[in-house]
């Protein structure tokens, strides 16, 4: 009956035997017992002859490709090194440094430094991580690299764009009944410019190990592995908007990032979604929903939150974990995110705060590392963790909705993530460059400088001494792991213990855009008061000048601007003088101090193939100061100084001057002169026997050998 | 084992025997999903899910790694090291679903074989019945007799064997009792089944006596009283193969593939590592 069939026959008996042999001895019987159990013994030998197929493969390969590199004379050439680590602790302040270093709480800073260098390390203007990084990886100053600020203004509508990085719509479809297919990808650029030096070396077969360096997103493709950091959104799209799900009634919104949800109680029982981004894979693109449920046990005192497909019971003032919400957009199209939350009221009121919802690092909506699946390997082998480029909650804090207790646990939390990612790449790490940046020291000095400057204003005597000395332990932290670092070293690693900046005390809040409409150079629309943000109450017909960003002032120039009156030339050079001869030394009459110490004129300060998109003046603050709250978001109106009020209690976005940042390296450096963050690039890529391309600004070190 | 297997016949009839009208290989599949719900079950309450999740997390980054450090020897054979390493983690911790599972699977597999596994002798073509003899056969051969079976000439016997054979001609479709009588007057029986097509029946392709292995594999028939020095009889049932995309499988790999496949499917909806 089956003539002419091909016959796959098991062989009954000995499939029975297979079977019975099963009972006792599980390996063998997988095919046959079927899945489930059986499952485990096939994968497993599946898994384990696909790796030493790989291993053959690769051990087999080895001499080929030596050959190959050869060949093509694109192998390493030889170096004065063997690995370069640079630890980066983003903000770490020379002054607070030297402090702890004579108390004596930093013994493996002082080993560094008694073995090589501690100096000073110049920073960029202005002092902000994008552009200090930025400047770190290429070598370059920020005319050569193009990142100025966090912020740039888009020149037709004085809006502000992000200075790093676009991310693209997708305007081609398919169309199948409501559902769209895109028929692209969305468009995704780092704006940086200049090629960083971990891929000047990968072109040389030199491995880079680059962890959450600011402004690497989208990621670099290089001979190498890295994680995004700095500018990498959150599943919102936005660098950081937490969510409140309260059962009180309508507030005045949150001035930064975040949103609050109005949600009703149902007998002990919320229901309600988390709003995702919009669905691009349905017609008119409606809001992603995942469904939120708290339910509430008033009395013990705590709540289950379920949230796709995951349970968490929390009392009152406990943060949970990762949480994974998956928002489905498709038919099989999951958008997947991640978040904690934490239970902050459980009374007549009930609140629950949900962190920004960062990109799931096993399933990123976007390119988050390089490789594609780097990120995905970082999560499986350690767990999840934050992606978002500013991952540190500031501003729940900011805005009173977390306490100081929460958001030190979270930066803490984010920050064991990040040493253990690159601990183990250290450990992997035979030849090559490994570079980690830990954002913690910039993000618990900002909001826990208060606690050290008796003259803030935000400064308490009553606080927990965790909160009061959480600086000083994070020092003290960071100088275990220098410690850990020490001791993998062999003779030939060159170790860099770094900061891009330095910090500073943020006492007052400096209004420039005040000051400019105060001075005549900035023009209200009639009947505007300018209390609307991103400076749509301006009226550019009259307005000479305006500050956007965290340090830049920009004139209204005329072909730049949409609107611009002043024209290029004689006539902008004479209003620049005219400005930095009146900003600098302005005086805070209220504070009694002078607000800023100089306003520098970029085209004096570098000159490269970007300069056209620098501001045209960076202010240059002086201790104390900082652009206020209001003109950072765009607002004219209020007084041109007041007192910074908010937990965001340190900056470093003054006078570059004031805020240099630290190196520490396990070698003597010789130069005499002053050693700046730009100088790293091209001493590396000498260190590795390559030369510096000529483009770079920086010049290397003379490092001991 | 003789019980059991007399209550799982009982238990296999009465599931299956309804069904035999239908095409094979939808019973096969119906099988195969009632087994993959099964298994997802075990592995839901038996293990531990929130391990076997990280060490299949642990053993896919494992993987990750050797493709990210493909140029790193050193780097490699210890993602190797990690992989057998986890390996070995994911096998204990599916080892109890896996003995729990094994043996009702194990049992329920030998029910299917002997309602799956073959297809009936054909009337008019002859089939040769085979008896295995311990060696006491000096008082004689023993003889066969059947109800709608023609016996085609006297018994041969092949001592180096310890076999006799009879070359028998079915004449009526249907089951049947093949009885063997040996030279002490001892009668044993043999269940044969008649098919003139592609009947779905139970057929028992040998009888036995007990052993554990005979009685796992061929559970249809009580085993043979070791007194009566007949040590088997076998009938020439031939395999039934289920036609699946042009070829012809036996039924076990497609109930296997199923099975597989259906437990890969569901895993996910129903929230089963596995």
């Amino acid at each position: 009956m089956h003539s002419g069939m091909a016959r796959l026959v098991p062989h009954p008996r000995v499939a029975f035997l297979a079977t019975a042999v099963a009972l006792v001895t599980p390996a063998a019987a997988d095919a046959y017992i079927g899945p489930g159990a059986g499952f485990a013994v096939m994968s497993s030998f599946l898994v384990i002859f696909v790796t030493m197929i790989v291993v053959l493969a690769s051990v087999l390969a080895w001499p080929f490709r030596a050959l190959w590199r050869l060949v093509r004379r694109s192998g390493p050439p030889p170096a004065a090194i063997d690995r370069f680590i640079v630890v980066g602790f983003d903000g770490q302040d020379p002054a607070l440094t030297d402090q702890f270093l004579n108390e004596g709480l930093l013994p493996n800073f002082a080993a560094l430094k008694a073995q090589g260098t501690y100096r000073r390390l110049q920073t960029t203007y202005p002092a902000l991580s994008p552009v200090a990084w930025s400047s770190f990886s290429t070598g370059t100053h920020p005319a050569r690299h193009n990142i100025f600020d966090f912020l740039d203004r888009d020149r037709r509508t004085y809006l502000p764009l992000l200075s790093s990085t676009r991310i693209g719509a997708v305007e081609k479809f398919f169309r199948l009944g409501k559902y769209l297919i895109p028929r692209e990808r969305p468009a995704l650029t780092n704006l940086r410019r200049s090629k960083p030096f971990w891929t000047i070396l990968g072109e040389r077969r030199i491995w880079s190990t680059i962890l959450r360096v600011p402004i690497t997103f989208p990621p670099d493709r290089f001979y190498g592995a890295e994680l995004s950091a700095m500018c990498v959104p959150d599943l919102l799209g936005t660098q950081g908007t937490f969510l409140l799900f309260t059962t009180r009634p309508p507030a005045a919104r949150f001035k930064e990032g975040g949103q609050r949800v109005q949600v009703t109680l149902t007998g002990d029982r919320i229901d309600t979604v988390v709003t995702g981004p919009e669905n691009t894979f349905v017609v008119g693109h409606p809001p992603l929903t995942c469904p939120l449920t708290v339910t509430l046990d008033r009395a013990q005192g705590r709540a289950t939150i379920a949230v796709g497909g995951e349970r968490v019971t929390l009392a009152v003032g406990e943060l949970s974990g990762w949480l994974s919400l998956p928002f489905p957009a498709a038919p099989g199209v999951t958008v997947a995110g991640i978040a904690r939350v934490q239970l902050l009221e459980l009374g007549d009121h009930v609140s629950l705060y949900m962190s920004p919802i960062n990109l799931d690092p096993e399933a990123p909506a976007m390119p988050i590392s390089h490789p594609d699946y780097y990120a995905g390997y970082l999560a499986k082998r350690h767990g999840p963790y934050a992606t978002l480029g500013l991952a540190e909650d500031t501003w729940a804090l900011n805005e009173g909705v977390t306490d100081d207790a929460t958001f030190l646990q979270q930066a803490h939390d984010i920050d064991d993530e990040r040493r253990t990612m690159f601990l183990t790449s250290l450990d992997k790490l035979r030849r090559g460059t490994l570079v980690c940046v830990f954002d913690a020291t910039d993000r618990i000095q900002h909001m826990f400088w208060r606690y050290i400057d008796p003259k803030h204003p935000a400064h308490r005597k009553d606080v927990p001494a965790e909160h009061r000395e959480a600086i000083k332990a994070l020092y003290q932290k960071n100088d275990a792991l220098v410690g850990q670092v020490m001791a993998t070293l062999g003779p030939k690693d060159l170790l860099m213990v770094i900061s891009d900046h330095g910090f500073s005390s943020f006492r007052r809040g400096v209004n420039l855009n005040a000051w400019l409409h105060r001075e005549g150079y900035l023009t209200l629309k009639a009947g505007a008061d300018g209390s609307t943000e991103w400076l749509r109450d301006v009226d550019w017909s009259k307005t000479r000048a305006y500050c956007l960003g965290l340090s830049g002032l920009y004139l209204n120039l005329r072909g730049r601007e949409a609107g611009g009156i002043v024209e290029p030339g004689d006539d902008a050079r004479a209003l620049k003088a005219e400005l930095i001869a009146k900003l600098t030394g302005l005086r805070d009459e209220a504070g009694g101090d002078i607000g800023v110490r100089e306003a520098f004129d970029t085209r004096a300060l570098y000159e490269g193939p970007y300069s056209e998109n620098a501001p045209d003046l960076v202010i240059g603050y002086n201790a104390g100061y900082r652009t206020s709250w209001d003109c950072a978001s765009g607002m004219v109106s209020g007084p041109v100084f007041e007192d910074n009020t908010k937990a965001w209690s340190g900056d470093h976005c003054i006078d570059p001057r004031l805020v240099p940042g630290v190196l520490f390296c396990n070698r003597a450096i010789g130069d005499t002169r002053d050693l700046s963050i730009v100088d790293i690039a091209p001493t590396a890529l000498t260190l590795f026997g390559l030369e510096p391309p000529p483009h770079m600004d920086g010049r290397p070190w003379a490092v001991a050998s | 084992m003789t019980l059991v297997n007399a209550l799982l016949v009982r238990l296999a009839d009465a599931v299956l025997a309804p069904l035999a009208g239908l095409p094979p290989l939808a019973v096969v599949a119906g099988c195969a999903l009632g087994s993959a719900l099964a298994v997802l079950a075990v592995m839901r309450f038996t293990s531990n899910q929130e391990a076997l999740g990280a060490v299949k997390r642990r053993i896919h980054a494992a993987l990750l790694e050797m493709r990210l450090y493909n140029d790193n020897l050193p780097a490699l054979l210890r993602a190797q090291g990690e992989v057998l390493r986890h390996n070995l983690s994911y096998v204990g911790l599916s080892l109890v679903p896996l003995v729990i599972t094994a043996v009702p699977l194990t049992l329920a597999i030998a029910q299917l074989q002997a309602w799956y596994g073959y297809t009936g002798i054909t009337p008019g073509a002859a089939v040769v019945v085979t008896a295995v003899v311990d060696g006491r056969t000096g008082a004689g051969l023993p003889q066969l007799e059947g109800a709608g079976v023609e016996v085609a000439g006297p018994p041969r016997y092949f001592p180096t064997l310890g076999e006799v054979t009879w070359r028998i001609v079915p004449r009526q479709p249907g089951p049947t009792t093949l009885r063997l009588v040996t030279a002490g007057g001892t009668v044993i029986d043999k269940q044969l089944h008649i098919a003139a097509g592609d009947e779905v029946a139970r057929r028992s392709p040998v009888r036995e006596q007990p052993s554990f292995i005979g009685q796992l594999l061929y559970p249809s028939e009580p085993p043979l009283d070791a007194a009566t020095g007949v040590t088997a009889i076998r009938l020439p049932y031939p395999e039934r193969l289920l036609p699946v995309a042009g070829q012809a499988v036996h039924w076990l790999w497609v109930y296997l593939a199923l099975t597989f496949a259906f437990v890969l499917l569901l895993r996910k909806p129903l929230g089963v590592v596995i």
